[in-house]
C-alpha cells in the first residue's frame, strides 16, 4: 500500500515529519531485503497526476516496496528540504529550483531532465472573453491570474511576455499554478497563464488557448536523489524509472520529451 | 483570599504548553536577519503590504463593530426565540471560527464573485466586481474575524446585570438610548477585547483574503500573503515580514491591555 | 393630579397575585410581607416591566395598563421612577451624571440637566459628590444618589425595592431618615416595598400586608398593632 501526502505546504510538511519517523523505524529493516523498502518523493504540483501512475506502476512491479508522494510547490518543496525535510527523491519544475538544492549540497549525483512543459493560456469553458492570444492579457479590461514571479510558472510567464513586449496587467499574482487554474475553472478570471498539462489536467472545465511565443520559454522538470536517503539504491531506482519507462505517462499528460 | 497550591502533576503539562506556544516564536526572532531587516522592512513591496494590512484589518474591525455589535446584541437576548431558530443563528456565528479559512474564501467567491449568487447579478445590474479588490479583502477578513467579537461582546452583554437596564427605561430613557448609553458603556472591557481580537485575527488573515481576493502587490497582497509568498525565493524577508506582523500584533494586545487595567484599577 | 389607583393580578407559574392599590400624591404606602408574597412582583407590574393577567393601572389620570382594551404603556413613558436593593448606579458616569441621567433622556440640556442634578444632591446633603465616581462613593451614599437619581425626573409614581436592606445596620438609620427627608420633597405617589416594620412606621403613611399573593390587611401601623389580622402583622407590630 502506498500513502499519498496532502498536496498543501503545511500538510506536506507534516507527512514528511511523519514518513521521517516512518523511515527511520523502517530503517534497520531496509538493510536487509532488497525489495522492501519506502522511497519518500518531493515533487512539484504539477507532476501530480503523471507521478502517482508511474508510482502505482512502480509498486506493481516491486513487491513490498512504498512510494510516498509529497506534492506542492516547488520553490516551497526546495525550502522545505533546505530546511532538512527528509526526502529521497526531488522532482521540481524548474532547473532554477533544483539549483537552490544543488547549491546546497543535498544532491546525491547529477539531476537529470524528465520532462518538458510549456505554457498555455487557461480560459473558462466557452471562452467568454474571446482571448486569442498573448496580446489579449493586456487588455486591462478582462481579470487576469498570473503565478507570482516569485514561483516558477511567474518566472516563465513573465520572462514570455517580456519577451513577446507584451505588458500584462493581472488583477491577481497567484502562489501557485493551481491557484490560477482554480480561478479560472470559477469563472472569476477571463484568462490565466498556465502549463499545457495544467490544461489538460482541468478535462473540460478550462479550455487552453496555445501561443507561439510559449515555446521559446519551455520548462524542464529535473529529478535528482538526494544525499540523504535513506535506501540509496531504490531511490535511484525510482528516479531512473521515472526518467526512462516514464515517458509515455508523460506524453500522455501533455508534457513534451526533454 | 486563601487558597491551596496547584497540584503539582499540573506543571509538566503547563511548561510543556508554554514551550510549545513560545519556542516557535523565539525560533523565528533568532532567525531574524538583523543587519539587513532594515532594508527588507523598508523595501516598497514591505511598507504597501503593511500599509495594506493595517488599513483593511482597521476597516474589518469598524465593519465588525457596526454590525456585530447588533448582532451580539440580539444573540445575547435570544433565549426566548425558539430552539431551531437559535440554534441556526448561532451555528451561523460560530461556523466561521471553525472553517478553515480557505474554504471561506471559496464560499465567498461563490457568493460575490463574478459567477456567484450575488456576484453575477451585481456585475450585470451594476458593472461591479468585488473579487481582487481591496474591499474583498475587508470583506474576507470581516467574515473570519467579526465572530470572535461577536461573541466577547455577547458574553459580556450576558454578564451584565439587566437591572441598569430598567433603571434607565424608568428614567425615561428610550431603549435605544439605554442601549447606546448605559448598556454600551457597561461591555465596554468585552467590547474593547472584542474589538482587539478581531483587529488581529483580520490582521492574520490568509487564507480566505488569497482565496477570495488574490494577491496583487499594493492591492490585495497583505503582509500575511507576501509573507507566505516571500517563502517561496526569500525566507530572509518572509521571517522579517513575519516578525513585523508579529510585532504589530504584540504592540496592539499590550497597548490595549495596559489601556484597560489603568481604567479598571 | 390624582395619584394612583390600580387594581391587577399578575401570573407567574402557579403563582397568582391580585393587589388593589390607591395612594393619593404625596402619600407613602408601604406593601410589607414574608418572602415570597409578590410584593416585589405587584411593583414590577406597576412599574410596567411584569405583563398584566388582568386589571388597570391609572396614575394622575393617565391610563398606564387596562388589559380589556389591551393598553401598556412602555416604562419609559410611564413616569415612574424605580430603586433597588442596590444602588445600581451607572459605572461609567459621575454621581452627578447619574442624577442627571434622566433630564437627558427627557431632552433636556446637558448643562441644565447637571444643574439640576446638584440641586437635587444638595437637597439630599450629598451635594459634594457631584463630581465623584460611583466606585468613590459608600453603599449608604450610593442609595442616596440613587434616590436623587429616581426623584430628578420628578416621576409621579416612586417605586422603592427595599430600598435599606442591602445597607449596614449603622448606616441604614442614616439612610432612612434622608430618605424619609427626599420622599417629602416628592410631590407625586411612593410605594415602598419593604420587610421591615420600621421602614413601615418611619416612611409610610399607610401599610398594606401582603401574603401569599392577597393583601391582607392595610391600615396605618398603630391600627395594625391594634388588630392585627394574622399572626404575621402581630409578629410585625407586637402590641
Amino acid at each position: 500500500m502506498r500513502r499519498r501526502a496532502a498536496p498543501a505546504a503545511i500538510a506536506a510538511l507534516a507527512a514528511a515529519a511523519l514518513v521521517g519517523c516512518a523511515s527511520t523505524g523502517a530503517g534497520s529493516g531496509a538493510g536487509t531485503g532488497a525489495t522492501a523498502g519506502t522511497v519518500s518523493v518531493f515533487a512539484a504540483a504539477s507532476l501530480t497526476d503523471v507521478l502517482e501512475e508511474l508510482a502505482d506502476r512502480f509498486e506493481a512491479e516491486r513487491p513490498g516496496v512504498s512510494v510516498v508522494l509529497s506534492f506542492g510547490g516547488s520553490s516551497g518543496l526546495a525550502a522545505q528540504l533546505t530546511q532538512g525535510a527528509p526526502a529521497d527523491v526531488f522532482a521540481a519544475a524548474s532547473e532554477d529550483t533544483m539549483a537552490v538544492v544543488a547549491d546546497a549540497g543535498l544532491l546525491a549525483g547529477e539531476s537529470v531532465v524528465v520532462a518538458r512543459n510549456v505554457l498555455e493560456i487557461a480560459v473558462p469553458p466557452g471562452n467568454p472573453a474571446g482571448v486569442t492570444g498573448l496580446a489579449d492579457l493586456a487588455r486591462p479590461e478582462l481579470a487576469i491570474a498570473l503565478c507570482d514571479e516569485s514561483v516558477p510558472c511567474g518566472a516563465v510567464a513573465s520572462r514570455v511576455l517580456a519577451a513577446a513586449g507584451v505588458q500584462a496587467v493581472p488583477d491577481t499574482l497567484e502562489q501557485d499554478v493551481r491557484a490560477v487554474l482554480t480561478k479560472v475553472e470559477l469563472g472569476e478570471v477571463d484568462a490565466g497563464l498556465v502549463y499545457r498539462t495544467d490544461v489538460l489536467a482541468a478535462g473540460g472545465r478550462a479550455q487552453g488557448v496555445p501561443f507561439p511565443e510559449a515555446e521559446e520559454e519551455p520548462t524542464d522538470y529535473p529529478i535528482a536523489v538526494l544525499d540523504r536517503a535513506a535506501d540509496p539504491e531504490l531511490a535511484r531506482a525510482f528516479a531512473r524509472y521515472v526518467a526512462e519507462d516514464g515517458r509515455s505517462a508523460f506524453e500522455e499528460a501533455g508534457f513534451a520529451a526533454p | 483570599m486563601p487558597r491551596r497550591d496547584l497540584p503539582g502533576i499540573l506543571w509538566l503539562p503547563a511548561a510543556v504548553a508554554v514551550l510549545l506556544l513560545a519556542l516557535p516564536l523565539v525560533a523565528l526572532i533568532t532567525r531574524v536577519p538583523w543587519t539587513r531587516a532594515g532594508a527588507l522592512l523598508a523595501a516598497p513591496e514591505s511598507l504597501s503590504a503593511l500599509l495594506l494590512s493595517l488599513g483593511t484589518a482597521l476597516a474589518a474591525t469598524a465593519a465588525a463593530l457596526v454590525l456585530g455589535v447588533p448582532l451580539a446584541a440580539v444573540l445575547a437576548s435570544s433565549d426566548r426565540w425558539p430552539t431551531p431558530a437559535r440554534r441556526l443563528l448561532r451555528a451561523a456565528v460560530t461556523v466561521p471560527l471553525v472553517l478553515p479559512p480557505v474554504v471561506g474564501g471559496i464560499a465567498l467567491l461563490l457568493l460575490l464573485g463574478r459567477q456567484g449568487l450575488v456576484g453575477a447579478p451585481l456585475q450585470s445590474l451594476t458593472g461591479i466586481t468585488v473579487p481582487f479588490t481591496t474591499p474583498a479583502v475587508v470583506l474576507a477578513q470581516t467574515f473570519v474575524s467579526m465572530p470572535f467579537l461577536v461573541l466577547a461582546v455577547e458574553g459580556a452583554l450576558r454578564g451584565a446585570d439587566p437591572r441598569y437596564g430598567i433603571v434607565a427605561a424608568s428614567l425615561g430613557a428610550s431603549r435605544w438610548h439605554a442601549f447606546r448609553r448605559v448598556t454600551l458603556p457597561l461591555v465596554a472591557p468585552g467590547l474593547v477585547s472584542g474589538a482587539v481580537l478581531c483587529f488581529t485575527r483580520a490582521l492574520g488573515e490568509f487564507g480566505a483574503t488569497i482565496t477570495f481576493a488574490g494577491s496583487l502587490p499594493g492591492v490585495t497582497r497583505t503582509l500575511p500573503v507576501a509573507a507566505y509568498l516571500g517563502l517561496q525565493t526569500s525566507p530572509d524577508s518572509a521571517i522579517v515580514l513575519a516578525l513585523l506582523l508579529l510585532a504589530v500584533s504584540v504592540v496592539v494586545l499590550v497597548s490595549l491591555r495596559d489601556r484597560w487595567l489603568r481604567v479598571g484599577a | 393630579m390624582s395619584g394612583l389607583d390600580a387594581r391587577l393580578a399578575v401570573e407567574r407559574g402557579g403563582f397568582r397575585l391580585e393587589l388593589e392599590l390607591v395612594v393619593p400624591p404625596g402619600a407613602v404606602v408601604a406593601l410589607l410581607g414574608p418572602n415570597g408574597a409578590g410584593k416585589s412582583t405587584g411593583l414590577g407590574a406597576l412599574a410596567g416591566a411584569v405583563p398584566l393577567a388582568s386589571g388597570r393601572v391609572v396614575l394622575d389620570g393617565r391610563v398606564l395598563d387596562d388589559v380589556a382594551v389591551g393598553v401598556s404603556v412602555d416604562i419609559a413613558r410611564r413616569s415612574v421612577g424605580w430603586m433597588f436593593q442596590d444602588a445600581l448606579l451607572f459605572p461609567h458616569l459621575s454621581v452627578a451624571e447619574n442624577v442627571a441621567f434622566g433630564l437627558r433622556a427627557g431632552g433636556a440640556r446637558r448643562a441644565d440637566a447637571l444643574r439640576t442634578a446638584g440641586e437635587w444632591l444638595g437637597r439630599l446633603g450629598i451635594g459634594e459628590l457631584a463630581g465623584a465616581r460611583p466606585r468613590e462613593v459608600s453603599g449608604g451614599q450610593a442609595q442616596r444618589v440613587a434616590l436623587a437619581r429616581a426623584l430628578a425626573p420628578q416621576p409621579h409614581l416612586l417605586l422603592l425595592d427595599e430600598p435599606l436592606a442591602a445597607l449596614d445596620a449603622e448606616v441604614r438609620e442614616e439612610v432612612r431618615s434622608g430618605l424619609r427627608d427626599g420622599l417629602r420633597r416628592h410631590p407625586g405617589c411612593t410605594i415602598l416595598v419593604t420587610h421591615d416594620p420600621v421602614d413601615a412606621e418611619v416612611l409610610a403613611d399607610e401599610v398594606v400586608v401582603v401574603e401569599g399573593g392577597r393583601a391582607v390587611q392595610r391600615g396605618t401601623p398603630d391600627a395594625l398593632r391594634a388588630a392585627p389580622a394574622t399572626p404575621y402583622v402581630s409578629a410585625m407590630f407586637p402590641g
